[in-house]
């Protein structure tokens, strides 16, 4: 006791002591301890003074008439020890004197005795209960009321509650035992099984009311408890839904309901969740988030916590704590069925949901969802008899529902979204579908901001240190300064380079460097910091502003969808599919250059017949662009619509790489670097590669993003859409491409594809000057006059190499798919197939070939190799594709 | 973590409708449920239907809640409970008033009565009795031990949700603030012979 309070308290001195004395025995007392008599025999001067104070206490009621050890109760009990103490009273064991049993003897606050209704209902559900004999249940044998004390007598079961042992398990951080839980629970979904044949649902399982017995078997205590407590103690109803509402089925949580069995099957799936991953399954930071966490959300994947389940058993989970009860186990019998079956390895009888079915009954329940939300609030915020607050429930109710709603349709997009590239005709109609669903979602952005905005409108005033801070912080300020320091840096390369008269790609990646800090200065004082006075605000305003974030890219991915169905509706399928794939299968069978090979028609390629100069099959891939046509020189006639062409390479034998030290060995060349060398042998399989570099409007529509490229094209004059896609980095190229079913060349395939039969140092010979029409490099005369571009030229122009492949030299260099150590070439192992080089460790700097626009002559040669930095973007590099072929395998060569 | 219900007071006391709702929702049912209790059978002679009338004066409750001060020891669970039940006694004082005369006439007395089983009449006498020596001792306890005994003896509140609630740091903190409101409660009990 502080001093200040103990002057207000005591206004006779004296009585001090006493009182503080008391008080202390009470707190001992409210702790579940406090002995009087021992008080009194301490301080004897006092004793009768303590004694009143009791007396007047115990007959307000402010203090539990507690029986101390041994002390009867009614005609036939004896107290013998306290076993437990909550909400709903007190529990002892005790001892039946007249059948010399022990039992629990349940005695109920005092407050709840107070009702003569419910201590009436109380009464008829004990005596239900009384009637259930199951194993599984916590008989009870007795109830009444004796002094104005109700009591349940019931069953003493020896062991430990499962919250006890969830306990336990998480401290020691290792969940329960599988083996052990299945017919456990097996056994307590039986238990209720009973219960509710007999007409009685529990509606309060949760770990507290499940026992384990000292012979590990479960028994449901509490059984009609639950009624009682929701029927009229609502104070003792509010104090259940701050401690486990997490275990309550979503019409138990929304209300309106009348609640059935299904609700306790809910629940011990909750439970059983619970004890295989010592989580729970929905969790919210407020009650009111929980809520709609158990109303809105799905039930999360134990696998991404690192808990392993047989697939059936998550399947069960699903089944059954599926929100909508119709979609649950009818009965806890059959929920104790397939928990049987998961225990012995049989089929279940509950299916899981495809992902895409469920996201279509998920936007279909989006009504039941509005509505549930709606009445969960309601309930919470008023109940019926509220007419004046209705405005203010709805409109909380909508917001709150749009937005989580909003958040989720916006993920399960986007998860959609993925699967719909490349755009295909076979593609149409869920293309159409998830458009119809993006427009609203889309639509629905400003209203998000506008709310957000109102939110921030509410926040504490921004002061001058989180203004400093957030300066500070802000993302772009600091991405400012790397530029600026980047800039700084490229522009002292690119003097130096122009003194030297040599490479001119620093003036490129400058000027690109100079636009993005433009860009950025306009970002840099931007408010970061929000704070408010509510948690609720700040959770929601965390929300707002990521689905705000999240939406606004949205509109990209709507648009780039659209475009994607728009071009596929534009190119349509050929009419002539069919006798072109006939054509084609025949055509590669009787190809010589493909050795027998067989190629089974492939559901995304158009053929376009063999090119005449190459002799090599080539096929259009669909949903990339207008299928090209093949003119009379048997030229294919390309423009900046075209789809992207590939090339069927037979593959097989091939020595890359060159030496300088051998004019006898293979692949001499006297201008070889050491890192080009030892020329190491190949077997390569067929497979198909792009007859051009991709170009920008192929880039788009494989679902690549063009923002990434609108510097450099504002840069360059003559640059559009036909030109190939630079600017890419490595890790953009391959995440862009894998979606789609293609990937970048390995060195090998580059190289094999590049000497097309080749094995002198150019293509074209051993003379650069064989080049010429071939190439767009930087030194033009002599090698290539032709060449009037500054930049970059069309992907398909100039001549190609002997493979048909245009711009393998020159153009844009192109990346590949190894990593490049600066070790000699016979360090490595090389894969199988396409001869992937296989490098240890992490690798950040993959390899670049075929020269660029910016390069020289030796560097144009078959196996001069670049290498750049993986996450780096280049205005001189770009992509050309390889399509992995499924077709038997080379035989020995 | 909940947010404290003296910032959505605050925000309530500015007209914030969120905050009246988050506040409403969090002490509805417990108040509504302490009403029930504490003027259960007086509603019911009364007339009223005890769920819808207490809803009515908790929402009027709330509709004056500019009149609460938030003085740091207050609670607002007991001012609102306390504001609730004054609504409640006033509506049937007037119920009382309009139907004067006529035979239902409502037992003013038994307003403040906690209902006990199966009560003899002079059970009924004693308990009122006692509720109203009570009643009278609380009002001449400091604010924060009247309020400890309210949130205790009619909200049944945990000693977590007391100390929440009062804004003490432990729970043990309100287990020994009510333990001093008691002795005192005992104190003035004794000094009011029943």
């Amino acid at each position: 006791m502080n001093p200040d309070e103990r002057t207000e308290a005591a206004p006779e001195s004296g009585d001090d002591d006493a009182s503080a004395r008391f008080a202390r025995f009470l707190e001992r007392h409210h702790d579940g301890g406090g002995d009087l008599e021992a008080l009194c025999a301490e301080h004897p001067e006092q004793a009768s003074r303590f004694r009143a104070w009791w007396r007047l206490l115990e007959s307000a009621g402010e203090v539990r008439p507690a029986p101390p050890d041994g002390q009867a109760f009614g005609p036939h009990y004896t107290l013998l020890r306290e076993l437990g103490r909550g909400a709903q009273g007190t529990v002892w064991l005790a001892e039946d004197r007249r059948l010399r049993r022990r039992v629990a003897l349940k005695l109920l606050p005092h407050g709840a005795t107070a009702a003569p209704d419910a201590l009436r209902r109380f009464l008829r559900e004990a005596e239900v209960a009384s009637r259930l004999e199951h194993p599984g249940i916590c008989t009870v044998f007795d109830s009444g009321a004796c002094d104005g004390q109700a009591f349940i007598a019931m069953r003493f079961v020896q062991g430990e509650t499962l919250a006890a042992r969830i306990a336990r398990a998480r401290q020691a951080g290792s969940p329960l035992d599988v083996g052990t839980l299945l017919p456990f629970f097996e056994q307590a979904a039986l238990a209720l099984h009973a219960a509710h044949e007999a007409g009685l649902v529990h509606r309060d399982v949760k770990p507290g009311n499940l026992m384990v017995a000292t012979n590990g078997a479960p028994v449901i205590l509490d059984f009609g408890l639950a009624r009682y407590v929701e029927g009229e103690v609502e104070l003792t109803r509010s104090h259940e839904i701050i401690g486990t509402p997490v275990y309550m089925a979503p019409e138990q949580v929304a209300g309106g309901k009348a609640l059935d069995r299904r609700c306790d099957v809910y629940a011990l799936g909750a439970v059983l969740f619970e004890c295989l991953t010592l989580r729970r399954p929905f969790e919210g930071p407020t009650q009111e988030a929980l809520f709609r966490q158990i109303l809105t959300a799905s039930l999360p994947d134990p696998r991404q916590w690192g808990v392993r389940l047989p697939r059936d058993l998550v399947v069960v989970l699903h089944t059954a704590l599926a929100r909508e009860r119709s979609e649950r186990y009818a009965t806890a019998a059959a929920l104790a069925e397939d928990l049987r079956c998961v225990r012995v390895h049989a089929p279940i009888s509950a299916r899981p949901v495809p992902r895409l079915r469920r996201l279509w009954k998920w936007a279909r329940r989006h009504p039941a969802t509005a509505t549930s939300v709606l009445l969960t609030l309601a309930s919470l915020a008023g109940g019926t008899t509220v007419s004046t607050w209705a405005w203010l429930r709805e409109r909380a109710a909508q917001d709150a529902y749009r937005q989580l709603a909003d958040a989720r349709l916006l993920r399960e997009q986007l998860d959609a979204e993925a699967s719909l590239y490349p755009g295909r005709p076979d593609r149409v109609p869920a293309m159409e579908a998830w458009l119809q669903k993006a427009y609203p979602l889309r639509d629905r952005l400003p209203l998000h901001r506008a709310r957000l905005a109102a939110l921030r409108g509410e926040a504490l005033p921004y002061t001058e240190e989180e203004a400093a801070r957030d300066r500070a912080q802000n993302r772009a300020a600091a991405r400012l300064g790397e530029l600026e320091q980047r800039l700084a840096q490229q522009q002292r390369l690119a003097r130096v380079a122009r003194q030297r008269g040599t490479r001119q790609v620093m003036e490129y990646e400058a000027a690109a460097t100079g636009r993005q800090i433009a860009t950025l200065r306009d970002r840099g004082d931007q408010r970061l910091t929000f704070h408010f006075e509510s948690l609720e605000q700040r959770f929601l305003h965390d929300e707002l502003t990521r689905l705000v974030a999240d939406l606004e890219a949205f509109a990209t991915t709507v648009a780039r969808v659209e475009e994607r169905l728009a071009l596929v509706e534009e190119t349509g399928t050929p009419q002539d599919l069919e006798a072109r794939w006939a054509a084609a299968v025949a055509a590669v069978q009787g190809n010589a250059r493909y050795d027998g090979h067989r190629l089974s028609r492939q559901v995304d390629l158009v053929p376009l017949g063999d090119d005449p100069r190459s002799g090599l099959a080539e096929f259009a891939l669909l949903g990339t662009g207008l299928v090209p046509q093949r003119g009379e020189g048997g030229d294919l006639a390309c423009g900046p619509d075209t789809a992207v062409v590939l090339v069927l390479l037979p593959g097989g034998r091939c020595i890359c790489g060159a030496q300088a030290d051998n004019p006898q060995a293979p692949n001499y060349d006297p201008a070889a670097e050491p890192m080009e060398g030892p020329p190491h042998e190949f077997f390569l399989e067929g497979f198909l590669m792009g007859k051009f570099e991709l170009s920008r409007a192929q880039w788009m529509h494989l679902g690549g993003s063009a923002r990434v490229s609108r510097a450099v094209v504002a840069a360059s004059h003559g640059v559009d859409e036909s030109h190939p896609m630079t600017d890419v980095s490595w890790v953009t190229a391959n995440e862009v491409l894998q979606r789609c079913g293609l990937q970048l060349p390995t060195e090998a395939q580059w190289e094999y594809a590049a000497r097309g039969g080749s094995s002198t140092a150019y293509f074209t010979g051993d003379n650069a000057r064989g080049l010429e029409g071939h190439v767009n490099c930087r030194v033009r005369a002599p090698y290539a006059s032709a060449d009037h571009y500054l930049f970059t030229a069309p992907v398909a122009s100039m001549r190609p190499n002997p493979f048909g492949l245009h711009h393998v030299f020159g153009n844009a260099a192109e990346w590949c798919r190894d990593g490049v150590l600066l070790e000699s070439s016979d360090r490595f192992e090389y894969r199988a197939g396409d001869g992937e080089r296989v490098t240890p460790g992490e690798i950040e700097t993959y390899a670049v070939r075929g020269g660029s626009f910016l390069s020289l002559a030796r560097q144009l040669r078959s196996a001069a190799r670049g290498m750049r930095e993986g996450t780096n973007r280049f205005v001189d590099v770009g992509i050309r594709v390889v399509r992995p072929l499924d077709w038997p395998k080379a035989r020995d060569r | 973590m909940d947010e404290p219900t003296r910032f959505l007071v605050q925000r309530a006391q500015r007209d914030d409708r969120d905050a009246l709702a988050t506040l409403l929702s969090r002490y509805r049912a417990r108040v509504r449920a302490a009403l029930e209790r504490m003027l259960g059978e007086a509603m019911r002679q009364g007339g009223m239907d005890g769920d819808d009338a207490a809803q009515d004066a908790i929402v009027a409750a709330m509709a004056g809640i500019h009149a609460f001060e938030h003085r740091g020891e207050g609670s607002f669970l007991a001012w609102l409970l306390q504001t609730a039940r004054n609504e409640v006694r006033q509506r049937l004082r007037r119920q009382h008033t309009l139907k004067r005369g006529s035979n239902s006439a409502v037992d003013l007395d038994a307003v403040s009565e906690p209902r006990s089983a199966e009560p003899s009449p002079s059970q009924v006498a004693r308990a009122r009795e006692l509720e109203e020596r009570i009643e009278a001792a609380l009002v001449r306890l400091p604010a924060a031990e009247r309020e400890v005994i309210v949130l205790r003896r009619y909200l049944d509140a945990s000693f977590d949700e007391i100390a929440a609630e009062l804004e003490l740091p432990t729970a043990g903190a309100a287990r020994a603030l009510l333990s001093r409101a008691q002795v005192r409660l005992a104190r003035e009990l004794e000094g009011t012979p029943g």
